[in-house]
């Protein structure tokens, strides 16, 4: 069980083999240990000593993230010990050749991804401009595999993310629109929507990463940057399109979530449109919903739970790099 | 793989009665005062058996352990002020 915890000001403390949060003298929640997976806790929430070297015994993932699902920093029982995994990734993804073998796997499995997604959200609307736009991206899949160094990839993905995003606005129909793709302030709700999804997406791969034993800032299509986690970024890729965009179109259509679920504060230059709290509760549900989702996965030839897709996708990345053999990304 | 067992118990020292619940509520979720309703692994049973057993007077008290199978889990009816208690696979607060 994943427990979110997002009431500002709440206490988390043990009793036993029980997790206790409190606010003020009341009781909002208990857990049992052994049912506990993983604990997210998002904004202001005081956690006790007892409570942490519990939860360090027991090998519970705490997540400390931001009140905007920023991620901060985890409760590592122990950091992954696999070394030989560490240095081998290190090595192999330094040469180009390899490097780049990654990486069109991933802007590959991204693609055809986002392709299945238009198809299958087009198959209610029929829009006419969403199919000029599936043939625009459907000939660029033939073109990847030839395509020798990065910076040209890098230029293809850009201009597939592009043709991609511009299918969106003919997918709402409600109030809402997606107009154009803006983070590092979302400007619009559509927009805040993505990057919230996007950030709890991420939180889940890092935690796969983490357990796997690879390194997280150590990738082979995003660029190394300080700071910048480009191992799980790349893993992340290709279920932007499967686990959020889709997820986020539907929602919207089917009024779940409206304009009412929002913020807006136009002179906060910082966040001008978040998610009120009300909204967030809801949205993350949708979301946990979607991962907790079976879909069909061709490797086991069966169907699977997307979040255990997302670490099983991890373990295949680790094995490519140990054996030495294809990358083949997740297709929906 | 977990399952799902009704637990209850009928025991006359208050300290014992304590201790039992205590270790109890570790396992599941207390349903009514005496009853509680635990979804388990085979390992997690025989170890909360194996501790109310050191706990109790073998005399006097008693704890009753029933198996229910998903069928049986389902159509659980329930009257008055109490709850249908259903595991969940994530819970936000």
């Amino acid at each position: 069980m994943i427990v979110y915890l997002t009431e500002q000001g709440s206490y988390i403390s043990i009793s036993g083999d029980r997790i206790i949060v409190k606010k003020g003298v009341n009781t909002i929640g208990i857990f049992l240990t052994k049912d506990t997976d993983q604990i997210i806790i998002m904004g202001n929430i005081s956690i006790s000593t007892q409570a942490i070297k519990h939860l360090l015994k027991n090998k519970i993932d705490v997540v400390f993230t931001t009140y905007s699902g920023q991620y901060m920093g985890r409760l590592v029982p122990e950091l992954g010990k696999n070394i030989i995994l560490r240095r081998l990734q290190i090595q192999k993804l330094s040469v180009t050749k390899h490097k780049i073998k990654f990486a069109r796997a991933i802007v590959l499995a991204k693609l055809e991804n986002s392709i299945a997604t238009l198809r299958k959200l087009n198959y209610y609307h029929k829009s006419e401009e969403v199919s000029h736009i599936l043939n625009k991206l459907i000939p660029i899949r033939k073109e990847i595999p030839s395509i020798e160094d990065l910076p040209t990839l890098l230029g293809y993905e850009g201009n597939v993310a592009n043709i991609y995003f511009s299918a969106f606005d003919y997918l709402v129909k409600g109030p809402i629109k997606f107009e154009k793709r803006t983070r590092r302030p979302p400007k619009n709700e559509f927009n805040a929507l993505l990057s919230f999804g996007y950030t709890i997406l991420l939180n889940l791969v890092r935690t796969t990463v983490n357990t796997v034993g690879l390194d997280p800032y150590y990738g082979s299509y995003h660029a190394e940057e300080y700071g910048r986690p480009s191992m799980v970024l790349d893993l992340m890729e290709e279920f932007r399109p499967v686990a959020i965009d889709y997820l986020v179109i539907s929602i919207l259509n089917k009024n779940i979530i409206t304009g009412s679920d929002f913020i807006i504060d136009k002179d906060n230059e910082e966040l001008p449109v978040s998610l009120s709290i009300y909204g967030r509760k809801k949205y993350i549900g949708l979301i946990e919903k979607r991962f907790n989702s079976y879909f069909w996965y061709e490797p086991k030839k069966k169907k699977m739970l997307l979040k255990d897709i997302v670490r099983y996708q991890t373990y295949l990345f680790a094995k490519a790099i140990i054996e030495d053999s294809e990358y083949v990304g997740f297709r929906f | 793989m977990k399952k799902y067992y009704l637990i209850s118990y009928d025991i006359s020292d208050d300290r014992i009665r304590y201790r039992v619940d205590k270790e109890l509520k570790n396992y599941g979720i207390r349903v009514q005062k005496s009853v509680f309703e635990c979804n388990i692994t085979d390992a997690e049973y025989v170890k909360l058996k194996e501790k109310l057993d050191n706990l109790i007077d073998m005399n006097t008290d008693s704890i009753r352990y029933y198996f229910l199978c998903k069928h049986c889990r389902d159509s659980i009816q329930n009257v008055g002020n109490s709850f249908i208690n259903n595991d969940k696979i994530f819970e936000i607060i």
